[in-house]
């Protein structure tokens, strides 16, 4: 009876500790098929790499209200929204498989630099800033963050995360 | 007794909890660092330079024009960007046009043509862009024609004399989009 409290117990606290790890414990990359990237918005996730990579095409776009801090907030929510109408698809503010796909339309592929693949984000086709994407082969994407420069380039995935390595 | 089971059996499933959690998180960082990393440093470092028009002197081609546009299409000022890193060099040239009552749609239901032109020569191709794509030939070289949706952008990819091409374009038909990429002189 003892054997069998104890072996209950620790597999709950082996469960609960799996539960409370940190998000970066299952972090991936963004991946090439946005279709299959996490699903971002209220009751999903809701700050991280992801949300700045959407801030920063929200930027390039009429509805790009929000600051791109990699917060999700109502602001970034409305932008969503009017994202995803002038898209023709239901508009729920959550950017699940669809909405990845509309945002991928407008991802352009402009060349291969030394070990990197560069992507620009081509939605205002007269942005003097767009959103650049590097595909670094061992880290996956970065996007640049800053909408007047493009140096400042943030890994896409659950973390906060500036390049700071890249593959050659 | 029994106490001392459940607080040895809460301690050893805690420790587990810790470990199998720790290995998780550090799995990304083990098959990174599997790579040859190099820290960014003022070499390594991407820079982005963009210009308005085609700054022909930045360029290490001629930018080429299409000869065939779809109807009813206003032309954008074209942008010339510059990207290097160390010595190495990226540059771009992006023309667009758009419907001439574009204003007055919704995104998706607008025209739009975006060609993009680079000295990117091919040696390495994005396959994770192109396997999307169906093969098909465009003036005489391998092309890769990706479409999804009606109302979805469609990407015509190819190179050809050592210059990359993209012909994306929204709400213009796959034949039309080879057409004009056919004409670009």
């Amino acid at each position: 009876m003892g054997k069998r409290l104890s072996l209950c117990l620790g597999a709950f606290l082996l469960g609960l500790g799996l539960f409370i790890s940190p998000k970066g414990a299952s972090a991936h990359d963004m991946e090439d098929n946005w279709a299959n990237n996490d699903t971002i918005g209220y009751g999903y996730e809701t700050d991280g790499g992801y949300v700045l990579a959407i801030q920063r095409m929200l930027k390039d776009t009429p509805w790009g209200y929000s600051a791109v801090d990699g917060y999700w907030g109502s602001k970034t929510y409305n932008g969503v929204v009017n994202f995803q109408r002038n898209e023709g698809i239901a508009a729920d503010g959550i950017v699940g498989p669809v909405t990845w796909e509309e945002f991928e339309d407008y991802r352009v592929y402009v060349g291969y630099l030394g070990s990197t693949q560069y992507y620009e984000w081509n939605y205002n086709l007269t942005d003097s800033y767009p959103a650049t994407y590097l595909r670094d082969a061992c880290y996956g994407w970065y996007i640049d963050v800053t909408t007047n420069n493009s140096e400042d380039y943030w890994h896409v995935d659950h973390d906060f995360e500036r390049l700071t390595y890249m593959c050659l | 007794m029994k106490k001392k089971n459940l607080i040895i059996g809460g301690i050893v499933g805690a420790a587990l909890a810790v470990v199998i959690s720790g290995f998780v998180s550090q799995e990304k960082a083990t098959s990174a660092n599997s790579y040859q990393n190099t820290k960014v440093t003022e070499d390594t470092k991407i820079k982005v330079e963009r210009f308005n028009g085609i700054a022909q002197d930045k360029l290490s081609f001629k930018a080429k024009k299409p000869t065939v546009l779809p109807e009813d299409v206003k032309e954008l000022e074209p942008k010339t960007v510059v990207v290097t890193q160390g010595a190495k060099k990226l540059t771009v040239v992006k023309q667009a046009w758009v419907d001439k009552d574009a204003d007055k749609k919704l995104k998706y239901q607008r025209k739009e043509l975006l060609i993009i032109q680079s000295d990117d020569d091919g040696t390495v191709k994005p396959m994770n862009v192109l396997s999307k794509g169906e093969k098909i030939q465009v003036a005489g070289v391998d092309a890769w024609l990706i479409k999804r949706g009606e109302h979805d952008p469609i990407q015509l990819i190819f190179w050809k004399d050592g210059r990359y091409f993209n012909v994306r374009g929204m709400n213009i038909k796959a034949d039309k989009l080879i057409k004009i990429a056919e004409s670009l002189q």
